[in-house]
């Protein structure tokens, strides 16, 4: 008898979940979200990569009508773990409501400008969770590389502290990072002003690609560390912003078959495609070509061999602190560095955003 | 028998060096071949053999075949030398210029001359081997410390330095890391004999003429410059240290340095021949780290090794 209610019971909770249908609206670019209208209830649901869910969030005026789902019910004081992310908010106009941030020092002088004295959270790399639960957020914006990174922000949500998953770094194409503008909207309660403005930054970079001609640059990217030599591989979001921007990937004739989204090569292989390209983009964290020299002394030859290599970094907006907006304008609107990344590759060089001549 | 071995050994480094080097590879112009490969894999040689020597002259010391540079604190202390100089040369500025690798050069030494003081002296094995482990946590908790300080940069030199690679290894400094490995050698070869006396005790060795705290002092001083200015051009390489020998010591079932110091110190290139020739070629195009692979190539021989040696007995 026991077991017959205990059952009944359990199918009437499953009834009391909505079930009316909702209608899930997908993004233009991004994979790694979706946004479910059901009435006046909204739903975001985040992904993994491998199509796995992060979790479900609703907003909505009454939290029970999906319990599962992680409510969220104030959001006029944020908190974030990255500086794209407060690029992201001060791009809608919400920098003043950003009362936490990771780390001051990495913000870029055009964000901070926006804030108002937010409190540093990350100072030393490490989350301090007592200085973020102090700042009493509702909501905390934070990225996450893989699942085993999500039970360190489970305390924050027994705090009634939302959690929200943003996971534009792991998109693998610049227009779906600029498209996670729209989750910061339908948190902060202005989807439609975020909606038009990545409407604006696809239809520019649109234009920008349709405007190609058909020169092509033989280019090679990044500079070496300790011997090796990281680049990104086809499914790269910085390939992909390579390849449209008609900038031809040296690395990549050779056809590797990479799952990861940046992989190891060796010196030889990467001084070999060096040699027979005709750009050298963002090299390392060199200033110049100096500082890349005195770390690796067979540049120089290579330098020799190649008369008519030139080289740029992306240093141009980087300020005394380390910060560089290239990181976080760079991700919120990509058509400034395919604009750039275009004339690099046409030899217009006078009026790059991003980008200075090293050579 | 044993110097067919030897030669046999000695054909097996040249063979595998020639496929690192691929001579029939007729696309890989004079430029590349001369400044990257060929310094890539005679160093990979040099490194392997002067890092199996190191760990041959730390197993006689302790007469323990599971004895390296890092049970006195000297692999530690080299990462901590280089961990300094990544995460802090940028904050002094030198009126000279100062290479990367005396970071190592000088942690190592700064390890063995802690060593020195606190000891006063290399004449107890188990007191180095108490303050090398000691020294071997501080060092080690002194690092993660400036790696939780680190910037992005820093700490991404420092890990994939930590990872280990010949790739660094330049053609100008193949003399440089040939030197201390080959007056290593000569000098230690000289006193085989006093090794082999060491190894039965310091009574025996004393009565025998032999002075074991000359030993101590020889075998630590050679042990440490190699494994510490090596570390500094490859990395933190494991196993090469530990399983060169060991294998010298199963096949020619004898601890004989006049019969074991050639094989173990050719083993130790064949080894780092290898796992570079693996981290190169076993995924076209991509190019692995040399630590997790000799650690993966060393591993498995010493288990074999130990079960084998287990059912022998």
């Amino acid at each position: 008898m026991i077991l017959f209610f205990g059952i009944l019971g359990c199918q009437q909770k499953n009834q009391n979940q909505p079930s009316k249908k909702i209608n899930w609206i997908s993004a233009d670019y991004a994979k790694l979200f979706k946004i479910g209208i059901i009435e006046s209830d909204t739903l975001l649901k985040i992904f993994f990569v491998n199509g796995k869910e992060i979790a479900t969030y609703h907003l909505g005026d009454n939290p029970n009508s999906f319990p599962d789902a992680i409510h969220i019910n104030r959001k006029n004081k944020l908190a974030v773990s990255s500086s794209i992310f407060a690029r992201f908010l001060t791009e809608l106009d919400l920098g003043d409501s950003i009362v936490a941030i990771d780390n001051l020092n990495f913000l870029h002088s055009s964000i901070k400008s926006q804030l108002q004295n937010p409190i540093e959270i990350q100072p030393s790399g490490e989350l301090q969770l007592e200085t973020l639960i102090n700042c009493k957020p509702d909501v905390f914006f934070v990225y996450t590389l893989n699942a085993e990174g999500i039970p360190a922000f489970t305390r924050l949500q027994k705090k009634n502290i939302p959690v929200i998953y943003i996971q534009n770094h792991q998109e693998n194409h610049p227009l779906a990072r600029a498209e996670w503008i729209k989750v910061f909207g339908l948190i902060t309660d202005r989807l439609e002003r975020a909606n038009k403005i990545f409407k604006q930054v696809d239809s520019t970079y649109s234009s920008l690609l349709a405007k190609q001609n058909t020169q092509k640059s033989r280019t090679m990217i990044n500079a070496p560390y300790s011997g090796n030599w990281m680049v990104p591989n086809r499914n790269n979001y910085f390939s992909k912003l390579m390849v449209d921007a008609n900038l031809q990937c040296s690395w990549q004739e050779d056809k590797i078959k990479q799952e990861q989204l940046s992989y190891t090569i060796s010196l030889e292989s990467a001084v070999n495609y060096l040699l027979m390209s005709d750009i050298w983009i963002n090299v390392g964290s060199y200033e110049n070509i100096e500082s890349l020299i005195k770390s690796e002394s067979r540049i120089q030859h290579i330098l020799q061999a190649n008369t008519d290599l030139k080289i740029f970094q992306n240093n141009k907006q980087q300020e005394v602190s380390g910060a560089n907006s290239y990181w976080d304008l760079g991700s919120t609107h990509p058509e400034i560095l395919l604009k750039d990344l275009i004339n690099i590759n046409l030899g217009k060089t006078d009026s790059l955003h991003f980008y200075i001549q090293i050579r | 028998m044993n110097k067919l071995r030897n030669i046999f050994l000695l054909i097996a480094l040249i063979s595998l060096s020639i496929i690192d080097l691929q001579f029939w590879d007729t696309a890989i112009s004079n430029f590349l071949f001369w400044e990257f490969r060929f310094p890539r894999v005679v160093g990979a040689a040099i490194t392997g053999i002067g890092l199996s020597f190191s760990g041959l002259l730390m197993q006689t010391l302790f007469r323990n075949s599971l004895a390296g540079p890092y049970l006195i604190g000297i692999s530690p202390g080299a990462t901590f030398g280089m961990a300094l100089f990544i995460f802090f040369s940028s904050a002094f500025s030198f009126s000279f210029e100062i290479s990367p690798l005396w970071g190592s050069t000088i942690g190592a030494f700064s390890a063995l001359g802690l060593q020195l003081l606190i000891n006063r002296g290399f004449e107890h094995t188990h007191r180095l081997l108490l303050t090398g482990l000691v020294l071997g946590f501080v060092f080690s908790a002194a690092t993660e410390l400036m790696q939780y300080f680190g910037n992005n940069e820093q700490l991404r030199e420092f890990t994939f330095w930590g990872m280990g690679n010949f790739e660094r290894i330049e053609i100008e400094h193949l003399l440089s890391i040939s030197i201390p490995v080959i007056t290593g050698i000569v000098l230690v070869y000289f006193f085989k004999h006093s090794l082999d006396c060491y190894l039965l005790g310091d009574d025996y060795a004393q009565a025998s003429g032999v002075n074991p705290i000359k030993i101590k002092n020889l075998l630590i001083w050679t042990g440490a410059i190699i494994a510490g200015w090596l570390t500094a051009y490859a990395g933190p390489i494991g196993f090469i240290g530990l399983v060169g020998p060991h294998i010298a010591k199963r096949l020619y079932k004898t601890e004989s340095h006049s019969k074991i110091m050639l094989p173990a110190i050719l083993w130790g290139g064949i080894l780092a021949v290898g796992a570079d020739c693996i981290a190169h070629y076993s995924i076209p195009g991509i190019l692995l780290p040399i630590n997790p692979i000799s650690s993966l190539i060393g591993a498995p021989i010493l288990i074999i090794s130990f079960i084998r040696k287990q059912n022998r007995n």
